[in-house]
């Protein structure tokens, strides 16, 4: 990805951080473009709260070859020279100033006469819809606008790059919703580089330009959102983007792309192999998501079963068919025409499963 | 009751009845408002006599400023006045700003609680062992001589814990984030306090210094033991008192006038400290 780039507003290589005993960050290296939408995607403890502060100076990395924001050494700069700015997580809206004042505060830092500050500050207002409420206090504002406060005091200072810490993460379902979409709007209108860190792969996908999956201080996968969503290259990539089934097997046969396995109780299935260099006779796992798996007729490629259960979940119908390699999660629409047949035999697309090596996890 | 009834008709718990007696609530308004009573009613007698022609009947009654006309034609308390004024100004500076400094540490401290005890005891302390301990400190350590200093460095430890305990309400409760929210946006670190950190602790900063100026100003017991010859407003009102002077009518003057002064200013400490502050 990174020779898409030809210009990196962002470059971060090789970053290891520690606190005390503890490594946050190992050997951690990543890029965004100009304009990019680049979500780190990780659960917590994954180090991307971490990486976060790395970039926006607010922690100093025990050590890190190339730290570059826009072109310019960033490494030991501290958090107030770097032109990159964050959306915090709690907002960490000034309490003692009114919605103006905290928008207005970055530009009067940066000695741009007040009037001209107010007006600047009143046009981000506008940007994120609030400029009726420029001279409120902050506690008069809901948490969906203290979103926008903080989003519009961060890019009134046009900073070359835009860190967001989970900002959606306080916020209740369909009001995160929204803000997804108006984030990837305003990111558009900007072309700022925008670095979002979420642990909501729902998240990630929906507004992404790329998205780089932590684990344990270490980049577990990286690429566009369709690549991790189907085709996750580890066990924990693939449980992590939601994958309910995943079975474990030994690789027998891999030929232009497509892979087979042999699965616990003999059974031999077919998938896409995401990791190339396996070889026959290696362990390997085929994962499977619940909705992309059907009822087939005996003679298909697939493995044979029995329904276990069947819970009707208003919009589809989740069932486990029992089978010789153990329990699969299938799911099918309400409506579907398949959906009140008996399952005797499952099976599915090549290009919707995915088989990787076992390295290890 | 129906025959039916399973259950013997339940007999009441007299025991428990009586704790939730109705009358409870009437004898705790009418015990608070007896209280209220007891404290305000001294305080307004006192003003009424300072008014009074003969205050020392103990009998408000033909009411005259005469004593106020005394005590302003009297020179006798100023030096006690200026003496308290002076101590307490400095005791009210130098405690808020040492508590803002301690006070700014605590929230960042693993475990401040065994500390934060040490600081609150001496509250407890007796006035008159901490004056007594104090005496022997400042003469002998400090090589003091007894006086204005020594009675300044005894306000100090007395004002101190009180005014760290105010300033801690609101440097516990601030969200260190909003400091790394500036930084972000390119203050410098001077910048962070004066626009951010400060304003927002300012009002229990000001209410700690309002405090240790009252503290200073109202203390007596451990002034007794640091004092040496200097008078402070306090001492000197109590010596007159006690010698059952022709002076003693001034003293309900001048307690008035301070009364009336220091009233509305511990108001405006706490309506700083929890009025404003509930609003930011």
């Amino acid at each position: 990805m990174e020779e898409m780039n030809a210009e990196p507003m962002l470059e971060v290589h090789d970053v290891v951080h520690k606190y005390g005993p503890v490594t946050a960050l190992s050997h951690v290296s990543l890029s965004a473009g100009k304009g990019e939408f680049l979500t780190i995607l990780g659960s917590s403890g994954s180090g991307k709260t971490t990486m976060l502060r790395v970039i926006s100076g607010l922690e100093i990395p025990t050590s890190v070859s190339r730290l570059r924001i826009d072109g310019v050494n960033v490494a030991g700069m501290p958090a107030a020279k770097r032109r990159c700015t964050t959306v915090f997580q709690n907002y960490a809206l000034f309490p003692h100033m009114s919605v103006v004042e905290n928008v207005a505060y970055g530009l009067k830092i940066r000695k741009v006469p007040t009037a001209d500050a107010l007006k600047e500050a009143r046009r981000a207002l506008a940007m994120v819809q609030l400029e009726a409420k420029a001279d409120r206090n902050i506690r008069q504002l809901s948490g969906g606008e203290r979103q926008r406060v903080a989003l519009a005091r961060a890019v009134v200072t046009k900073p070359a790059v835009l860190l967001l810490d989970e900002p959606l993460g306080a916020l209740d379902e369909r009001l995160r919703e929204d803000m997804q979409l108006e984030l990837m709007e305003l990111q558009r209108k900007l072309d700022m580089t925008f670095v979002y860190i979420t642990h909501s792969q729902e998240e990630a996908l929906t507004m992404s330009d790329r998205v780089v999956l932590m684990r344990d201080g270490r980049i577990e996968q990286s690429g566009e959102p369709l690549d991790l969503f189907d085709r996750p290259a580890t066990r924990f990539a693939a449980d992590f983007m939601g994958y309910e089934n995943i079975l474990d097997g030994r690789l027998v046969r891999c030929e232009g792309g497509v892979g087979e396995i042999e699965l616990a109780g003999g059974a031999v299935v077919r998938g896409t192999l995401v990791t190339p260099d396996a070889l026959p006779g290696s362990a390997a796992s085929i994962a499977l998501r619940a909705e992309r798996i059907s009822a087939v007729a005996s003679e298909e490629c697939g493995i044979d079963g029995t329904l276990k259960s069947k819970v009707y979940r208003g919009k589809y119908t989740d069932m486990v068919i029992e089978t010789a390699a153990g329990p699969v999660r299938m799911r099918s629409w309400h409506g579907a025409p398949t959906e009140n047949e008996s399952v005797n035999r499952i099976g599915w697309k090549v290009t919707d499963a995915v088989i990787f090596a076992d390295g290890g996890v | 009751m129906s025959d039916l009834s399973v259950l013997s008709s339940p007999t009441p718990d007299t025991k428990l009845e009586i704790s939730f007696r109705p009358i409870w609530k009437s004898v705790g308004k009418w015990l608070g408002l007896a209280m209220l009573g007891l404290i305000y009613f001294p305080l307004l007698w006192l003003v009424l006599l300072s008014i009074s022609r003969d205050p020392l009947s103990g009998i408000p009654g033909a009411f005259s400023l005469e004593h106020y006309r005394a005590l302003f034609a009297s020179d006798a308390w100023h030096m006690p006045m200026v003496a308290s004024v002076v101590i307490g100004l400095i005791i009210g500076l130098v405690s808020a700003v040492t508590a803002t400094i301690i006070g700014r540490a605590v929230p960042k401290m693993r475990r401040p609680g065994r500390l934060l005890a040490m600081f609150v005891l001496p509250l407890f302390v007796p006035g008159m062992s901490m004056g007594a301990a104090l005496f022997i400190f400042a003469r002998s350590v400090l090589g003091l001589d007894l006086g204005f200093w020594s009675i300044a460095v005894g306000h100090y430890v007395w004002a101190l814990p009180y005014a760290l305990l105010i300033v801690l309400v609101v440097t516990l409760r601030f969200d260190q984030s909003l400091i790394e929210a500036g930084r972000d946006l390119g203050a410098s670190d001077w910048q962070v306090f004066r626009d951010i950190e400060f304003p927002i602790l300012m009002p229990g900063i000001v209410s700690a210094g309002l405090f240790g100026f009252l503290m200073s100003f109202n203390e007596v017991m451990r002034t007794i033991f640091l004092r040496g010859t200097t008078e402070t407003m306090p001492v000197w009102n109590w010596v007159q008192a006690a010698a059952q002077q022709s002076q003693v009518p001034i003293i309900f003057s001048l307690s008035s006038i301070i009364l009336v002064l220091t009233l509305p200013l511990l108001g405006g400490a706490f309506w700083l400290l929890f009025a404003r502050l509930n609003k930011t």
